[in-house]
């Protein structure tokens, strides 16, 4: 643990994959992809910090990390989209290269799958497959459309994938486009050549469809293409993988084989014992002798299977859970945020009990939501921030003759200083600020309207360490001055540095509840897992 | 705060060279932000408009800096302005209606019918127009609300039956008769001060739709709805409601530009709608990069109707070809928006070298 970054030669760990795979069994000489002292500076941040790293031919490398540990600023160096800082080298297969170049440049051996995929689903496989690697022409100028089928189907035979490839891709399966955008990045590579690098694949599949992409890999890994796997689920790598680097703040952690790791070791590789967030207690709220403010009974969506949820004033309640545990549904369900016909649950809040709840009626009870996706759900970017905070009050502004604009600086200023939100940002678009400020814009929005409720999806995507203490810091404010709150965050750093309970969500059910001091990445990360107990 | 003022103003000079004459009386560098109105990023029309105007009276120095010019132009153009305000309530909420020249179109043959077939009192069939302009517009909404119609091709539909109906009406011939020169004339026949009543409508329009985009709750989140939308409708907003009350909005506004008109010209021809809206959408567009840019506003989209309309009453007054309306309104329409583009690029930048020069990378604030 904590070892040198680059103290990867054959000694230091058993180097040899633990499946005696054709292409996999010995050391080769040549690591498919090596990178050495790779920093990488972006404005005010240092976003990677000497970071070396083999990928061996016929093994599935993983890199591993939370949100914003450096994993995508890597993938991107490696694809061209950035430069890195000077003193990086890189080689691949041998052959010194330079990082950052421009993209596409080291196509013969590095190949990317990104976590979008690059395929356009009106289009039809072959069309797919045609737009990357060009179209084959007849002597007339014209598509010549028999020799495209073939080679696409010649691309996914290897694969067993049995699809109409004359159909658009959106008929297909997710799984099935993902297999498609593999295949295509393959083209060329029979032998076994180069290097493959996966960006987060499982992000968007159903849990049902996992298994056939891993197939998929196994089989790219046993013709000899090495395989870099980038994701931050755990329980994959066990599955999948062979090595796994560990990125933690931009710096590697560790990199071990993975036969000689467990999966407790690596959660708190991943999330480090010390996150520089600390964590405090609130005073646990006093237990009012009887039901909690607010309660949801028999919760069922689409990923839902039957949640119960009790929060009480006072309370900070952390739900974690793993991509499709239907942690990420949780927030907008019990908020009326999703069309009432998709939710099935019983509300309680204050006494009052409703069966039904749309988003109006929602904000009238007082139950507000945060959504996770600032960009598409919560920030209107061309408006200013006092336009944003006002958002959510303005039925309350109005006044005679119209909106109190009066009033709407007075009070938004009043919430710009207490979140600490400089004053002069007031009447800039919200877009000129930095991810971090306009949460906090976000945030002062739905204070202000004085919830009850307030239930936060990924509270703190895309913010700084700075801005995430003073989030924090406003959470437990609110939360002494009565506010009852629930954070569903994937950043595990969240729920330990916040919450008076984590609630643990697999598959849709709740399967573990950990109180006050039994809150540690350790033990969420054990119960999201659902490993070793 | 005051470091941004400066830079605009003393940036603008060579920019503004593109556009507008030289910039806005000097300015000491600390001044309010007051003098953030004068800059050429948020009403570089008036700087064209007065080019224009200075070229003209040049040009024609005998017929153009004429009181006569001025009335001319605001009395021949309320009709263009009454339709362009029409659009900005729709266009705020990202909602396209593309019916509008149609509905003009309809509301004047319509009128123009009750006049002349029936004996109702003026201010009943004037009522009644109203009526079916309201329902013109409950139509276009529910194409675009409920049924989910993408409002481009929506309206462009319903824009197709109503001119079905209006041939209907008028079975193809215009609609002329002595009764359209009584009553109904004297609405535009009568003036204030030599502006014709059909201005003060205009303006009385501009003041409320003003009113109610600025200082409205409504305003704002019909901004908000246009904006986006899913944002809009987690914080509460009705963003069904208010696209579907905008394009009742339009309708609406649209039937009465087609009183107006009725009363200016007395006719109806079924043709007389469709022109009118490219240059309701130009002025719009126009008023969109002018005063708040990025936003369709009332006064930027006045100025938009007074700079089209001042530009084409000049070409005419020098004899130029008939071609050269049209070339002038997409000529300005796209030098505007460009403009726009480029003035918004090189604010970005300065923006970002600021916070370099100021050593403030990690872009928390204060």
């Amino acid at each position: 643990m904590g070892s040198v970054p680059g103290q990867i030669d054959t000694t230091s760990n058993g180097t040899a994959p633990q499946t005696g795979e054709p292409g996999g069994g010995d050391v080769r000489a040549q690591p498919a992809v090596s990178i050495r002292h790779l920093s990488k500076t972006f404005p005010g941040v240092r976003a990677l910090e000497d970071v070396s790293l083999d990928v061996r031919p016929g093994t599935v490398h993983a890199l591993l990390g939370q949100n914003g540990c450096g994993k995508s600023t890597l993938i991107k160096v490696l694809a061209g989209f950035h430069r890195p800082d000077p003193g990086a080298e890189a080689w691949l297969g041998g052959e010194r290269f330079e990082l950052g170049s421009a993209p596409g440049e080291v196509a013969h051996a590095l190949r990317f799958v990104h976590q979008d995929l690059g395929i356009i689903n009106e289009l039809d496989g072959v069309d797919n497959f045609s737009l990357s690697l060009g179209y084959a022409r007849t002597r007339f100028g014209r598509v010549n459309q028999r020799r495209e089928l073939e080679r696409a189907q010649r691309l996914v035979e290897r694969f067993g994938l049995d699809l109409d490839l004359t159909r658009p891709l959106a008929e297909a399966s997710a799984v099935e486009r993902t297999i498609i955008a593999i295949a295509r990045a393959l083209a060329g590579w029979e032998r076994g050549e180069g290097v493959l690098v996966l960006d987060e694949p499982t992000a968007s599949l159903p849990s049902t469809e996992v298994r056939r992409l891993f197939d998929v890999i196994q089989d790219v890994k046993a013709s000899g293409t090495a395989v870099l796997y980038v994701s931050h689920r755990l329980d994959e790598i066990f599955e999948i993988a062979d090595y796994v680097t560990v990125l933690r703040g931009g710096v590697v952690v560790d990199e071990r084989a993975v036969s000689e790791v467990t999966p407790r070791e690596l959660a708190s590789l991943i999330a480090g014992q010390e996150t520089g967030l600390e964590r405090q207690f609130l005073h646990k709220a006093s237990a009012s002798g009887g039901k909690a403010l607010f309660q949801v009974r028999g919760l069922r969506t689409a990923t839902l299977r039957g949640v119960d949820l009790d929060v009480d004033r006072g309370e900070v309640l952390g739900v974690a859970g793993l991509l499709g545990s239907g942690r990420e549904d949780l927030p907008y369900a019990i908020s009326g945020a999703r069309p009432a016909a998709e939710v099935s649950a019983r509300w309680t809040i204050d006494g009052q009990t409703i069966d039904r709840l749309d988003i109006s009626s929602a904000l009238d009870l007082g139950i507000a939501l945060i959504p996770g996706d600032r960009a598409h759900e919560s920030v209107l970017r061309e408006l200013t921030v006092l336009e944003n905070i006002s958002m959510a009050m303005l039925p309350r502004l109005r006044g005679r003759g119209g909106l109190n604009q009066r009033r709407e600086r007075r009070e938004a200023l009043e919430w710009m200083r207490r979140l600490e939100v400089a004053e002069e940002h007031i009447d800039r678009p919200i877009a000129t600020l930095s991810g971090g400020n306009q949460q906090k814009v976000v945030l002062a929005r739905w204070l202000w309207s004085e919830p009850k409720v307030l239930a936060m999806s990924e509270p703190t995507a895309g913010v700084d360490i700075g801005a995430r203490q003073a989030l924090y810091e406003s959470l437990r404010q609110q939360a002494e001055r009565g506010l009852a709150v629930i954070v569903c965050s994937s950043d595990i750093a969240d729920l330990v540095a916040v919450c008076t309970r984590v609630m643990v969500l697999r598959e849709g059910q709740v399967v573990g509840v950990l109180e006050g001091e039994r809150i540690s990445t350790g033990a969420i990360v054990s119960a999201t897992e659902g490993a070793d107990g | 705060m005051a470091e941004q003022t400066r830079q605009v103003t003393v940036e603008t000079p060579q920019r503004a060279t593109a556009t507008a004459k030289p910039p806005p009386p000097k300015a000491g560098p600390r001044r309010g932000p007051s003098l953030r109105w004068l800059a050429p990023t948020k009403i570089g029309a008036i700087y064209v408009w007065i080019i224009i105007i200075v070229v003209f009276s040049i040009w024609a120095p005998n017929t153009f800096p004429t009181i006569q010019t001025a009335k001319t132009i605001l009395n021949q153009n309320s009709v263009t302005g009454i339709m362009a305000l029409s659009l900005i309530v729709p266009l705020s909420a990202r909602v396209f209606d593309l019916s509008i020249g149609y509905i003009l179109g309809i509301s004047t043959v319509l009128l123009a019918y009750l006049i002349v077939e029936t004996s109702l009192p003026l201010s009943v069939t004037i009522l009644i127009t109203l009526l079916a302009g309201v329902l013109i517009g409950i139509g276009n909404g529910t194409i675009v609300v409920p049924a989910k119609i993408d409002s481009f091709i929506g309206t462009l539909a319903s824009g197709a039956l109503l001119y079905a109906v209006i041939v209907l009406i008028t079975n193809d011939q215009p609609i002329a008769s002595m009764r359209l020169e009584g009553d109904i004339a004297k609405l535009s026949g009568t003036s204030i001060g030599g502006i014709a009543l059909p201005v003060f409508i205009m303006l009385a329009i501009a003041f409320a739709l003003w009113w109610l985009m600025e200082h409205t709750v409504t305003g704002r989140r019909l901004y908000a709805t246009g904006f986006n939308e899913e944002a809009a409708r987690l914080t509460g907003v009705p963003t069904r409601k208010l696209r579907f009350c905008a394009l009742i909005v339009s309708a609406l506004t649209c039937t009465v530009a087609g009183i107006v008109l009725l009363s200016q010209i007395q006719s109806a021809s079924p043709e007389i709608g469709p022109p009118y809206l490219l240059d309701a959408y130009a002025a719009a567009f126009l008023g969109a990069t002018q005063l708040r840019p990025g936003r369709f506003n009332v006064w930027g989209t006045v100025i938009g109707v007074l700079l089209v309309a001042t530009g084409q009453t000049g070409l005419s007054q020098i004899g130029a070809p008939v071609w050269a309306n049209s070339m002038f309104t997409g000529v300005v329409l796209l030098l505007a928006l460009g403009i726009t583009n480029v003035e918004r690029g090189q604010a970005a930048r300065r923006w970002v070298q600021g916070r370099r020069r100021r050593g403030a990378p990690a872009p928390t604030s204060s």
